[in-house]
């Protein structure tokens, strides 16, 4: 009872100032995405005659790097390689949460099975030395990374979708629904997945948070982005031996990692509590 | 209750905790008497035999602990060790005479039979897979008397003095004690040797601790104790040396050497290391059979810039694919940079690159090149050569492997432009050519190079003596330049930095890998 | 009820046997199918002859068809025998051994830690829901979730060992003397607790925030029982999440161990792991996967009999969470 007054008088106010902040962090980062150029022309331009120029260095803000290239630049470069991947993570392992995760709670039954059981021994997996195992083999690479990234994270999303369904599907309405032998692709769309839309779309925005964190960890362990790429988990990698000369080049990239997390979950917290879903 | 239970033992576990940290931070290195020297490695090590992995590191660990007939001096020439003296027929039966004092650490007697034991145990492909080669196919190790032992080879190998030296094929070890053991070279099983230390510990991917041994015929060594610490990150191999924890680090990878210097009391060596870098082109790769294309490469690559900014200064443009220095048993460094400048060689020029190009009849075209992931300087070298070629009409790709794989695919026939960097173990002139000018199959030279012309010179190398086979040595080079199937970048130039508590007298390249090498340390109390 | 529990755990066990099955066979056949050869990394390319390659191939079976190494290594591996590694020539258990040693000593260390800080801050945090100080645990705990550990690695070995010199630079110290180790693992330890602990503050507040409210509470508040008491009542009934949710994190804990070793140059099980795996060095890779899959399973089945053990009348069962 105290909850839903709570919520209720929440939906009133103003978000927190830290979500507006984290919001507008957020914009700023995918601006940066969709027009790198605008913000960062040429920025992987190498200049041999200008490498490791300290942070406020005339022309380069936050230096240059081993290479000289332009660490601010290099920044505002990585943010696509740093946000797309982890978007397509979280869509992909959404696709297959609402794919499988349906057909095991709807149905039931043997294929219930089947999923549950490949959703429980990936689970208690440990999704990221799995994964850096993974790109190990292979000879890792962006895409590579992105897919392995998928299939480990799906399993959470199955069982989000499922147990979802499974709710939905013993209400009174739901019930009427069947009875009158409603197609069951059309029940799922029209009745089930606007009520659990909202759990789904907190939990597609936490995955963009972790995923960002696990890329750039395999970026950083040389898994991720060739070298000609400008990365966020490389920086901070090859930023390390310049930590006397220019410490920007990690630091930076280290700082803009832990914002975009940071403001990912506030947000995706936020939301949790304004749906009002119990964790 | 229980859970009481479970709060009482975690408070437990953590009094214990704070009560080792306290214990633990007034206890840091006591410097009062300082009897180890601590040597910091920018490598990393799971087992101690060389004869297995063969790094560099194996070989500087058993350089003190096991021998070899004979052994390399400070000078960079062949010394006495187990053998007192030796000789040989034509190059083919090779006769050794035995020290009668030489004792192993744990007090016994080496006898020729160890010695023979030792020598099969390095032939053994399956126990010593990386130093198997030393020994050719069909060759015989056998005893003449208590203290003789003759070697006879299939065929002449001038070289070959090099194999029974522990800086190639040879540590020998007591017969009776390693066939009791299966897990030689692990921290249970350490190696058991008759070099001037003996192994105390061995930690795995940590450290190895030696302690001087009183049997050794060359007397007890001055330093009691040394101490291996592998630190493969350069930052914090930095910092350990700033905090004191370190009194020598080898390798200071070059962007850093300031930053030793800034170290009250350091004091920074640089040294030619004798290391070659440069590019490998495979000849089964299109379109690098045409030589034009070669051409066109070696003249696009700005050496000096790369060494200018990426080894800050630190290293020399090569003309040739083996340093001067590898010379030293033959020539001055000097007269030997002089014979290998004068060698064919293509020195960056932009215009003549695209002229090359052109002459190619080759369209534009995209390759790959890959760079290992422990050698980041080749990463950043490879965006600046993708760079310069862009210009003459050749796209590259920068791409980053593992070291295994990217030494599994060298001159497989995948990869058209190839790194190559090599530091050369020995110190025989011709160490590289050997490789590098063998064209007699598949696979025997890494640019899959088929030219039967070349031939001749590397036969007379084999035969003559280094210093009577020098001119041949340098003709193959000079024809496997010429026709730009290797071009070469630079000679690496190496940094040790160590702090006031020692001193080092006269560093070089082969120090780590010469007969007793911490006497080249003195401790100050 | 303690046969159908213990039937219960039985079945987990064997599930978990399975999972293992499946995992040491996709494994195997991944390894199988990368590129590379271990004997040529071995035997160096430059001296490569196709005889040296052959003998080694021989040695190792490299070059017998994919079942069939698979089946010898499940057939010895039944008999405990894992093998020699490839790539130093010994037994696989003796190799492992060290670098196990450091690693399960560092994941335990950093697991008593988060726990210990886990629940004190939940439960801080639970006691004092809306309040100021909840409020600053909760966004402390977000951004230590948000930290990708080698980032925070980096920050807290060059904050408090470089230019504080509180802590070891680097390295394991003197194996010898485990407190001297104890204290080596301390930094990393941390480093790993700041994003672990966050998760079980979360969860033990939502867990305790359930028991606040409980019946019993009120019972207990109204015959003026010490807070102490109340404390540890609630808790005791707030346990089966926090501790399957522990069992849990060890799992991810091997994940992000990899790179905190990194970071700190601890010669732990990720430097080998990561190693075996681009050597190629089979045994080895598969008795590391093998030995972490037994242990997680280990640790699942030791959380379900501890949850009943302290709450016998809950139907508390194994809930995952998000790795």
């Amino acid at each position: 009872m105290e909850t839903l007054t709570n919520n209720f008088e929440k939906k009133k106010k103003l978000p927190p100032i830290s979500i507006i902040l984290s919001g507008v962090f957020l914009l700023i980062i995918i601006t940066w995405v969709i027009f790198p150029s605008v913000f960062a022309p040429n920025a992987l331009a190498l200049d041999i005659k200008n490498t490791k120029l300290p942070a406020g260095s005339e022309g380069h803000l936050l230096g240059t790097d081993a290479l000289g290239r332009d660490v601010a630049k290099m920044l505002i470069a990585g943010s696509s390689s740093a946000m797309i991947g982890p978007v397509c993570i979280a869509a992909g392992s959404l696709i297959i949460g609402l794919l499988l995760g349906s057909i095991a709670g709807w149905f039931g039954g043997f294929l219930d099975k089947i999923i549950s059981a490949y959703a429980d021994l990936t689970l208690s997996m440990p999704s990221l030395l799995l994964a850096i195992v993974a790109a190990a083999i292979i000879g890792g690479g962006y895409w590579i990374n992105v897919l392995v990234m998928i299939v480990l994270y799906s399993p959470f999303d199955i069982r989000l979708v499922r147990s979802a369904v499974i709710q939905q599907k013993s209400k009174p309405y739901i019930e009427s629904t069947r009875m009158f032998r409603l197609n069951s692709f059309r029940i799922l769309a029209v009745h089930i997945f606007p009520n659990i839309a909202m759990v789904v779309m907190v939990n597609f925005f936490l995955n963009i948070a972790y995923g960002l964190m696990s890329m750039s960890s395999l970026s950083f362990l040389g898994l991720g982005v060739g070298p000609k790429e400008a990365d966020w988990g490389r920086q901070i990698a090859d930023g390390r031996e310049l930590l006397t000369q220019n410490p920007a080049v990690a630091l930076s990239a280290g700082i803009v990692i832990i914002l975009t997390a940071v403001s990912i979950n506030l947000i995706g917290s936020y939301l949790l509590e304004r749906s009002g879903v119990d964790e | 209750m229980k859970l009481r239970r479970i709060i009482a033992i975690a408070l437990a576990a953590v009094t214990l905790f704070s009560v080792a940290a306290c214990g633990t931070t007034n206890k840091k290195p006591s410097d009062s008497a300082k009897e180890t020297l601590v040597i910091g490695f920018p490598d990393s090590i799971n087992e101690l035999e060389a004869g297995q992995e063969g790094s560099v590191l194996q070989y500087y660990i058993q350089q003190i602990v096991n021998e070899g007939l004979v052994a390399l001096g400070e000078d960079g020439k062949i010394h006495p060790a187990l053998a007192e003296s030796w000789e040989d027929e034509n190059s083919t039966v090779w006769t050794f005479h035995l020290r009668k004092d030489a004792k192993f650490s744990d007090g016994s007697l080496v006898t020729v039979e160890d010695i023979i034991y030792s020598i099969e145990r390095s032939a053994d492909p399956e126990r010593s897979p990386s130093i198997a080669y030393f020994y050719p196919e069909g060759f015989k190790a056998e005893k003449l008397d208590a203290s003789t032992l003759k070697i006879t080879l299939p065929w002449a190998q001038s070289n070959f003095i090099w194999s029974v030296s522990n800086n190639g094929g040879l540590f020998v070890t007591k017969k009776e004690w390693a066939e009791s053991k299966n897990a030689i070279g692990s921290a249970q099983d350490l190696l058991l040797g008759s070099g001037p230390y003996k192994i105390k510990e061995f930690s795995p991917a940590s450290h190895v601790t030696f302690t001087a041994q009183e049997h050794w015929w060359g007397g007890t060594p001055q330093i009691k104790n040394v101490r291996i610490d592998f630190i493969p990150d350069d930052q914090t191999r930095l910092l350990a040396f700033k905090q004191g924890d370190i009194d020598f680090a080898f390798d200071v990878p070059s962007g850093q050497i300031n930053d030793y210097k800034a170290v009250s009391g350091t004091t920074v060596e640089t040294y030619k290391d004798r290391s070659y870098v440069g590019l490998t082109f495979d000849l089964s790769v299109k379109p690098f059979d045409n030589v034009h294309v070669r051409k066109a490469v070696a003249y696009a690559v700005d050496a000096q810039g790369i060494i200018d900014s990426i080894l800050d200064g630190h290293g020399e443009k090569a003309s040739a694919f083996t340093a001067p220095e590898q010379f030293v048993t033959v020539l001055s460094p000097d007269a030997a940079r002089a014979k290998l400048n004068a060698l064919t060689h293509y020195e960056y020029n932009i215009a003549k690159a695209k002229e090359e190009f052109e002459l190619s009849g080759e369209k534009p075209f995209s390759t790959t090149i890959y760079y290992s992931n422990s050698n980041q300087r080749l990463g950043k070298a490879s965006l600046v050569i993708a760079d310069a070629l862009k210009e003459i009409g050749i796209t590259v790709d920068v791409k980053e492997t593992s070291l295994e794989q990217w030494l599994n695919e060298m001159g497989s026939g995948t990869k058209g432009i190839d790194w190559m960097d090599y530091r050369p173990p020995t110190l025989d002139p011709a160490e590289i050519a050997i490789w590098f000018l063998d064209t007699t199959g598949d696979g025997t030279n890494p640019a899959n190079w088929k030219d039967e012309s070349v031939q001749p010179y590397l036969e007379a190398v084999y035969a003559k003596s280094s210093a009577e086979g020098l001119e041949d040595l340098l003709k193959g080079i000079d024809i496997a330049q010429e026709q730009a199937i290797y071009a070469p970048l630079w000679w690496g130039e190496g940094a040790v930095a160590y702090n006031s508590s020692v001193k080092v007298s006269g560093f070089s390249s082969y120090t780590f890998l010469s007969q007793n090498w911490p006497k080249n340390f003195t401790l100050n109390k | 009820m303690l046969t159908s529990k213990l039937k219960y755990i039985f079945t987990r066990l064997l599930e978990c046997l399975v999972s293992l099955v499946f995992l040491s066979f996709i494994i195997f056949s991944l390894l199988y199918l990368a590129p590379g050869d271990p004997a040529k990394s071995l035997v160096g390319v430059k001296h490569a002859t196709p005889e040296l390659l052959a003998k080694i191939h021989a040695q190792y079976h490299l070059d017998d068809p994919f079942l069939s190494q698979y089946g010898r290594w499940v057939k010895n591996a039944l008999s405990l025998d894992f093998g020699n590694s490839i790539k130093a020539g010994y037994p696989v258990v003796d190799y492992v051994a060290p670098h196990a040693a450091i690693t399960f000593e560092l994941v335990g260390l950093t697991l008593l830690l988060s726990v210990i800080i886990g629940v004190w801050l939940g439960v801080v945090s639970a006691r004092n829901k809306g309040k100021i100080l909840d409020k600053a645990i909760d966004l402390s705990s977000l951004a230590g979730t948000s930290m990708p550990g080698f980032a925070l690695g980096l920050v807290l070995l060059y904050v408090f060992s470089y230019q504080l010199g509180i802590f070891p630079m680097y390295g394991i110290g003197d194996k010898s003397n485990p407190l001297d180790v104890l204290w080596h693992l301390t930094l990393p330890a941390i480093t790993l607790t700041i994003g672990d602990a966050a998760m079980l503050i979360k969860i033990t507040r939502s867990a305790m925030l359930k028991e606040v409210s409980g019946d019993y509470t009120v019972f207990m508040r109204a015959r003026a029982l010490p807070t102490s008491k109340i404390i540890r009542a609630q808790l005791k009934n707030a346990s089966p999440p926090i501790l399957t949710s522990t069992g849990l994190f060890l799992a991810s804990l091997f994940g992000a161990n990899v790179l905190v070793e990194n970071v700190f140059s601890i010669p732990g099980l990720g430097q080998l792991l990561t190693s075996s795996v681009t050597f190629g060095d089979v045994p080895v890779v598969q008795f590391i996967a093998l030995m972490l899959a037994v242990l997680i399973c280990l640790t699942s089945a030791l959380v379900d009999i501890l949850v009943y053990l302290l709450n016998p009348n809950t139907h508390q069962l194994s809930q995952s969470t998000k790795i």
